[in-house]
């Protein structure tokens, strides 16, 4: 059974990336379910209540376990389709279960969260949010150790809470749309990225993704 | 703290509270929606769309910054109207609270600072993009440095077919890229530089990188122990797998100052070569779905002689629709060898004379 966090998560991100970009990659339910986690960070939530964990993958991008199986169970009950490109979208039987999941009010802080890494979207090409994420400490260290590794760990998470502490002072916590923070925190990951660029591992053989 | 003041999307929040971080998902929204219909290049006139912060209430244009706007219900329609004409002048869409679009076409100019102080205003024109809000002009980060005219309107391919058409037509053919630029001898585009692979290989990983977001691309990854392909590009989470080699075809500038032509037989070596990359991967990496792209520049001229700096616009342009015809043909009985694309670099203007 998929975790109910991460299943509400990957229907609510497709939901609002779908009239944004189009069409959903996989990839970009990772990194956006990342950036939503990162937010309720932001506002002072406790990482570990966030219901699932994420890891970096060696290419440098937010990868979750439940995430993963939570897009699975949606492909196979018929709530998200994929195209054979592999892009998702949600079916009209997605849109009412996530219907009845939002009125339901157990999920209404954390798709507030989603609402607002999605909405960075709309300012910044995903690709370019992708190369922002990159170079945040938490994933910025664990390129550096050339690993696999978990991330928001409590080293990780001390890492963000600086730059965190600055950004609340510019545009404040309680922030009508959490858009806002979102994407001055990646601006400012990408301005301070321009000094050089994020660590890789070695260029792997054309073999290995 | 500098970002924050500087630019437009806190901005937003500040001067409106949550009013206007709506108006401006919604102002962004439809700029991104007419960019997918409207390349911003094409706008030599200005536009600008305003949203009034409001509470939603009243559905009728609010502004009357022209006597007889057109309504529209979505982007689609009214960038059917919003043509060549529309775009070489002056033109506002507002978006209504009720959603709809008023077009105005040929509107009187107002002041956009005022209008701001009550609106999410966003101005595109000849100085770049903006917005105004609260009564202060506020400024569009932009990641891809001024290669692309907004920052609303940086494509986003879902397949690397429709990105290497895009980068042929936008960025080959006129050498648009900055970087591709710089392959050339001067401005005429007549004669390459010296070994341009590099930069050729450069031009269109950094390309790759910015607009297929859902891939990992590397530039000159090993498959065997002869050559590097030129670039990898790997489907994060899944086992698709390209393999891209570049060739160029034309005439080159040696460092001893001679004229080294290549021509067809390089295009077919280029086929042979990514075939046999492809043999190899296939055996290094026999559970990835790979296919190979051959991409040739095509940089060819006709009667092109050391000195020359215009050539006859048929000489010049000898080229433009020539194929190169591939012995063998792999394309056409491998399934991982796609067609290869061929990019024609045209020559500039000033280097073409009636003939």
């Amino acid at each position: 059974m998929s975790n109910h966090d991460a299943y509400f998560d990957a229907l609510s991100i497709c939901d609002r990336l779908q009239p944004i970009l189009g069409q959903v990659a996989t990839s970009e339910v990772h990194l956006i379910a990342y950036l939503s986690c990162l937010l309720a960070l932001y506002r002072g939530r406790a990482v570990g209540n966030w219901g699932y964990k994420f890891a970096v993958t060696k290419e440098g991008y937010p990868y979750s376990p439940d995430v993963q199986a939570a897009v699975d169970t949606l492909l196979h009950q018929g709530v998200l389709v994929a195209d054979a490109d592999s892009f998702l979208m949600v079916t009209r039987s997605g849109t009412e279960e996530l219907a009845l999941l939002r009125s339901l009010g157990a999920f209404r802080e954390r798709d507030e969260y989603i609402n607002g890494a999605c909405g960075s979207t709309l300012a910044l090409p995903t690709g370019t949010i992708r190369d922002a994420v990159a170079h945040a400490p938490d994933v910025r260290g664990a390129l550096r150790m050339g690993q696999t590794r978990l991330l928001l760990t409590q080293s990780g998470q001390n890492l963000l809470y600086d730059q965190f502490a600055a950004l609340s002072q510019a545009v404040g916590i309680d922030v009508a749309d959490l858009m806002v923070p979102a994407v001055v925190w990646l601006i400012y990951l990408l301005e301070a990225s321009a000094d050089g660029p994020a660590p890789t591992h070695a260029p792997a053989h054309a073999g290995e993704a | 703290m500098r970002i924050a003041q500087d630019q437009y999307v806190p901005a937003a929040d500040a001067a409106f509270g949550a009013l206007g971080a709506q108006a401006l998902r919604n102002t962004l929204a439809v700029v991104r929606a007419l960019y997918r219909h409207v390349e911003p290049e094409l706008i030599t006139g200005s536009l600008v769309v305003v949203h009034r912060v409001s509470d939603g209430s009243g559905g009728s244009s609010l502004y009357k910054l022209s006597p007889s706007p057109e309504c529209f219900s979505g982007v689609e329609m009214l960038a059917t109207v919003y043509d060549a004409s529309a775009r070489a002048g002056a033109a506002a869409i507002e978006v209504l609270p009720s959603g709809k679009l008023d077009l105005h076409l040929e509107w009187e100019s107002v002041d956009l600072v005022d209008l701001s102080m009550e609106a999410i205003v966003y101005v595109y024109d000849g100085e770049g993009e903006r917005f105004f809000i609260g009564g202060k002009e506020k400024a569009v980060y932009d990641p891809s440095s001024g290669v692309h005219a907004s920052v609303f309107a940086i494509p986003t391919f879902r397949t690397l077919e429709a990105a290497l058409e895009a980068y042929k037509i936008r960025f080959v053919s006129t050498s648009q890229c900055p970087i591709l630029a710089g392959v050339w001898t001067n401005g005429t585009r007549l004669i390459l530089r010296n070994k341009p692979e590099e930069a050729m290989r450069q031009s269109l990983t950094h390309y790759l990188k910015a607009v297929i977001p859902t891939t990992e691309v590397r530039p000159e990854q090993v498959v065997d122990e002869s050559h590097p392909v030129d670039i990898n590009v790997t489907w994060l989470f899944t086992t698709r797998l390209a393999l891209i080699e570049i060739k160029w075809v034309g005439d080159a500038l040696t460092k001893e100052g001679n004229l080294l032509p290549y021509r067809d037989a390089r295009a077919r070596e280029g086929a042979k070569q990514l075939a046999e990359y492809l043999d190899a991967n296939a055996s290094q990496a026999p559970t990835h779905e790979t296919i190979g792209y051959l991409v040739v520049i095509d940089a060819r001229r006709r009667g092109l002689q050391l000195g020359i700096e215009q050539l006859p616009i048929s000489d010049a342009m000898w080229y433009a629709d020539r194929e190169i015809e591939y012995e063998p043909a792999y394309h056409t009985f491998r399934p991982d060898f796609a067609e290869p694309v061929r990019m024609f670099a045209e020559p500039a203007l000033s280097a073409c004379k009636p003939g």
